[in-house]
């Protein structure tokens, strides 16, 4: 949004704010009056946090934001959703080894099962195994977005676009924090998706032997009771972002931060203010 | 089977089963079915079917109560083909009871009804002659044997449920709950072991384990003992016990109670403990857990740490600069 310059234009711009649909939501400190309400302010730029799929507390919930490799929940899902071949082996191009931030550090040309590097993709947010994966199911990057746009339209994330497959930052990549929590929510229901988003370290093996190492960046898992994952991401513009997945006494909280001032305390404070005053013992 | 269902099955078998150990003539086979309710058990238990020897001149005599000093045969009549009786047995096992039996040519059918503190029990009886001499002390015999293997088998059940008891009780003051020492058969029947809980009941630790089980004590209307239940019969009132403990502060036992039930007293410990400090370090020290617990979207950073500002919405930001200038431009 470009700075208003001068009364008459700041005038309306706060005018278009405020009457233009589906965006004034942060312009207004508004707070459905049935919906959830926005009890620390200062954990994140938007968050959502969600007990047995009741809405408890929320901030900016559908300001469209850049979601950082929260992305990944979505590549993960199309990946399991059709016709998934585990064992299928992929070779890694030359685009992908070169992705940018967080890697695995594959080599152009280097063999893997797909299974494995969904897993570097989502236990170790690695974009170079993303960028494979995509690629493998997608035949192209660009093509395989193309169909994170339209099942994200299927699933009504309307505050969802998506610019590339990994979470890079990029002009009209966004999401929400709703979007994010529905999304992860069906994401869950694979089991390899499941199963894989509460590993905290393993090993894979190349077809060509050479063993890498994956350590997860969810810092909650091993540290938070019940934490059984879920994903992080971090960009500059995004800030830092985690959807968090805790189970306690068979209570399942959900918890979704954009931009978070302090990522881990927060969602760790959110988390046990949750199952203290909202669910059944801690 | 329970034990007041072993004690009422060995007391019928001496009374339906003895053939009188005076028997002086030789005896004939019949054959036997029986069948036991209990009551309040909703289902009757299989009827069992076998081949005793009774003595030929049963029919004669009153049916003998088992060979126990403390039981008594009483009102005995004979009717007819009917005999009825009643019994008293008095000590440890004691009991009333009734019966009746028919006779019709070579069958019999009847019932008997004994009542103890631990219940009440009805057996339907028939039979049938099926010829053949026998010996009837030999039956006795093994009567009596059934009666001392159904003993034993109380015995040994009742061995069990104190074991179980005492694991109940073990589980229930461990975890805090309430039916330890509440509700209408408190599971730890021993002193110690009821002190013991409510002591735990007034530390930071077992008062926060208790509450546990606050919801479903409010949610059953009390059905379910819960903390508030368990705090009656320890004498204690709750939110007393609740501000001794936080008055105590960093000094309380449990640094989870005081996060999550003390906010004014753990908020300096929080500043002074939490603030800036990073989670992955912090989460396996002594304040881990209470920082996370602690943690209400404001802890400061220490004024050491590089504070890092949320990010200015730009959309926040655009619409505060309209506000500011249509103020300038309206004049207020």
């Amino acid at each position: 949004m470009r700075r208003a310059a001068g009364p008459v234009a700041a005038l309306v711009t706060v005018a278009l704010l405020a009457i233009a649909p589906g965006r004034a939501a942060g312009a207004a400190a508004v707070r459905p009056p049935d919906g959830p309400r926005d009890r620390f302010p200062g954990a994140a730029r938007a968050y959502l946090v969600s007990l047995d799929g009741r809405e408890l507390w929320a901030r900016h919930p559908d300001r469209p934001l850049p979601p950082a490799s929260l992305t990944k929940l979505m590549t993960a899902l199309l990946a399991l959703e059709a016709g998934w071949r585990p064992e299928a082996p992929v070779a890694v191009s030359a685009r992908a080894a070169a992705a940018t931030g967080a890697r695995l550090g594959l080599k152009a040309g280097e063999t893997l099962r797909a299974a494995d590097l969904l897993e570097a993709m989502l236990v170790a947010s690695s974009n170079d195994a993303c960028l494979a994966l995509a690629e493998h199911l997608g035949g192209s990057e660009a093509a395989f977005v193309a169909r994170m746009n339209d099942r994200a339209a299927a699933l009504g994330l309307g505050a969802t676009h998506f610019a590339n497959a990994c979470g890079h930052d990029a002009a009209g990549h966004r999401s929400s924090a709703r979007d994010l929590m529905r999304l992860s929510t069906l994401a869950l229901e694979q089991p390899e998706l499941r199963r894989m988003v509460a590993v905290e370290k393993d090993t894979l093996t190349t077809a060509g032997g050479r063993a890498l190492e994956l350590r997860t960046t969810n810092a909650l898992l091993g540290r938070l009771a019940g934490a059984q994952g879920v994903k992080t991401g971090f960009t500059a513009k995004a800030g830092r972002c985690v959807v968090a997945l805790v189970e306690r006494n068979g209570a399942r909280l959900l918890v979704v931060l954009l931009d978070a001032s302090d990522r881990w305390w927060a969602a760790a404070g959110l988390v046990e203010k949750a199952f203290l005053e909202a669910g059944p013992g801690g | 089977m329970t034990s007041p269902a072993l004690r009422l099955a060995a007391a019928s078998c001496g009374l339906l089963l003895a053939a009188g150990a005076a028997a002086a003539e030789g005896g004939v086979y019949w054959e036997q079915t029986v069948q036991m309710e209990m009551k309040g058990v909703p289902f009757a238990m299989p009827a069992q079917t076998q081949k005793i020897c009774m003595p030929a001149d049963r029919w004669d005599r009153p049916p003998q109560a088992q060979k126990d000093k403390n039981c008594e045969l009483k009102d005995v009549k004979v009717s007819g083909q009917t005999m009825t009786w009643k019994m008293v047995c008095t000590g440890d096992q004691a009991m009333t009871g009734e019966g009746e039996l028919t006779r019709a040519g070579d069958t019999f059918k009847g019932r008997t009804h004994l009542a103890m503190d631990q219940g009440e029990m009805t057996m339907k009886f028939s039979g049938k002659k099926l010829g053949g001499a026998c010996d009837p002390g030999e039956q006795q015999k093994k009567a009596e044997a059934m009666k001392k293997r159904i003993e034993g088998q109380q015995a040994e059940a009742e061995a069990k449920g104190a074991e179980l008891d005492r694991v109940q009780c073990d589980s229930a003051v461990k975890n805090m709950q309430a039916q330890a020492v509440a509700g209408g058969r408190p599971l730890c029947k021993d002193p110690a072991r009821k002190a013991e809980f409510c002591a735990r009941m007034r530390t930071g630790g077992g008062w926060r384990q208790a509450m546990q089980f606050a919801e479903m004590e409010r949610s059953s209307q009390g059905a379910i003992p819960g903390p508030k239940a368990a705090a009656q019969a320890c004498g204690v009132d709750l939110e007393k016990v609740k501000a001794e403990l936080c008055a105590k502060g960093e000094k309380v036992d449990d640094l989870d109670f005081l996060a999550e039930q003390c906010p004014a007293e753990s908020k300096a410990l929080a500043l002074r403990e939490c603030g800036g400090r990073d989670y992955t370090a912090m989460a396996g020290s002594r304040y881990g857990s209470f920082c996370a617990k602690a943690w209400d979207g404001s802890l400061e950073a220490k004024p050491a740490a590089k504070a890092k500002k949320p990010k200015v919405d730009a959309k926040d930001a655009a619409v505060e600069e309209g506000k500011k200038a249509l103020k300038g431009v309206l004049g207020f």
